[in-house]
């Protein structure tokens, strides 16, 4: 057998073997187990790097770079421990509840009231007024602190089985557009720092009950909603 | 590394989700800006991750993370894209992102930040090579020149490293 070639693999894969260097290669890698191994092995890495200079090439020139650029989502971290601090988060398949029909049926008969309600003596902090809504029957209250931080007390809400939960969202007086920004727990309580640049975008919470294993989109199911801005 | 991190995040670890936005938040950026302009990044970017940790739990652990978090970063990215409808949203992209071929160029996308991933991992010396041979377009005889070393070794380094990178991206599919 002839002399193994596996340090001539990378010139086959980049054109830049000769004629004679391919003819030889062929010949050998028809009897070497090994270096058609070793082929196996360099096509892969070969295909995957010649991929990603013809797809991505920004990947490759800018990430190193791009790390120190980050945008700051403390907001979004720090919600995301205040979600963990909470039991009733992580054990609401523990719970079964009775009664949500007295919230869910009635066929949409939107009774959107009123809903601004400041009452607060500080301008920092202020109760906002979630009026019923859509299928909701029950009105509840958030308090907005800081510009914000919203605390929602929604105990009135009737508690939901183990596959809907009732969630937070940001959205504007058209419904236009709908933003996530958290869940309501067991307790039918919920404390949601947001990022300021999404306070401002929006007017409107809005409270749904959400299908937990549906695709992650707004349900349509509302049952509260006040104005904050 | 990244499996365990996958699953800490299904757990709904928050500190995961930290890890997770280090880790990948680079490479969200970076698709973003294909897209959107600089202005919109960070408030797309917020929403991507609090998406990431929103609907965690059903995120399969044995799916590649970077994959999962782009196909949200996507939708994203969309969406942004229809609320701009009072600015001038160049076609081609609009097409790339939306059309049948999104996802694909997503994956693409995912795929190479593996591959820039595996080669940070190779030894100094092979990963000098094969960036010189598949990015800045060098030959090898052109690489031993710009290095100043055998062409032998250029082929001896360059065919190690290949072999190396094929390891990692491999083990990384069958453990991700």
């Amino acid at each position: 057998m002839s002399t193994h070639i596996a340090d001539d693999l990378p010139l086959l894969l980049t054109g830049e073997a000769t004629r004679d260097e391919v003819l030889v290669a062929a010949t050998h890698l028809r009897t070497c187990e090994d270096c058609r191994n070793e082929l196996v092995s360099a096509v892969v890495a070969h295909a995957s790097l010649t991929s990603a200079r013809r797809f991505a090439p920004e990947i490759m020139a800018t990430l190193a770079d791009s790390a120190a650029v980050l945008p700051n989502l403390d907001a979004v971290f720090e919600q995301a421990h205040a979600d963990a601090r909470r039991p009733q988060s992580r054990r609401r398949n523990a719970l079964v509840a009775a009664a949500i029909a007295a919230c869910l049926v009635g066929g949409g008969t939107a009774t959107y009231l009123t809903t601004r309600s400041t009452t607060s003596s500080s301008p920092a902090a202020r109760t906002v007024a979630l009026a019923p809504y859509g299928d909701g029957a029950v009105p509840a209250s958030a308090r907005l602190t800081g510009g914000n931080h919203l605390s929602i007390t929604a105990t009135s809400l009737p508690r939901l089985d183990t596959t809907r939960r009732y969630e937070v969202w940001l959205t504007n007086a058209a419904r236009s557009a709908m933003q996530p920004v958290g869940w309501i727990g067991e307790d039918g309580r919920a404390s949601i720092t947001v990022p300021r640049s999404l306070m401002s975008t929006y007017t409107d919470i809005e409270v749904s009950v959400q299908q937990l294993d549906a695709p992650y989109a707004y349900s349509g199911l509302s049952v509260l909603r006040g104005a904050y801005a | 590394m990244e499996a365990a991190l996958a699953e800490r995040l299904n757990r709904g670890e928050p500190e995961a989700l930290e890890e997770c936005y280090r880790t990948h938040g680079p490479l969200v950026m970076s698709y973003l800006s294909r897209y959107l302009p600089q202005s919109d990044i960070e408030d797309v970017m917020q929403r991507v991750f609090y998406e990431v940790w929103r609907v965690h739990e059903r995120y399969d652990p044995q799916q590649p993370l970077r994959a999962w978090v782009l196909g949200i970063a996507r939708k994203r990215a969309i969406d942004q894209l229809r609320k701009r409808r009072d600015v001038v949203v160049p076609l081609d992209s609009m097409r790339e992102i939306t059309g049948e071929d999104g996802r694909e160029v997503a994956d693409r996308i995912a795929w190479a930040d593996e591959v820039r991933t595996a080669l940070n991992m190779l030894p100094e010396a092979q990963r000098e090579v094969l960036d010189l041979a598949y990015y800045s377009g060098f030959t090898q005889t052109e690489i031993a020149a710009e290095l100043n070393i055998p062409l032998g070794t250029v082929k001896t380094r360059t065919a190690r490293g290949l072999q190396r990178l094929a390891g990692l991206l491999e083990t990384t599919r069958n453990t991700s």
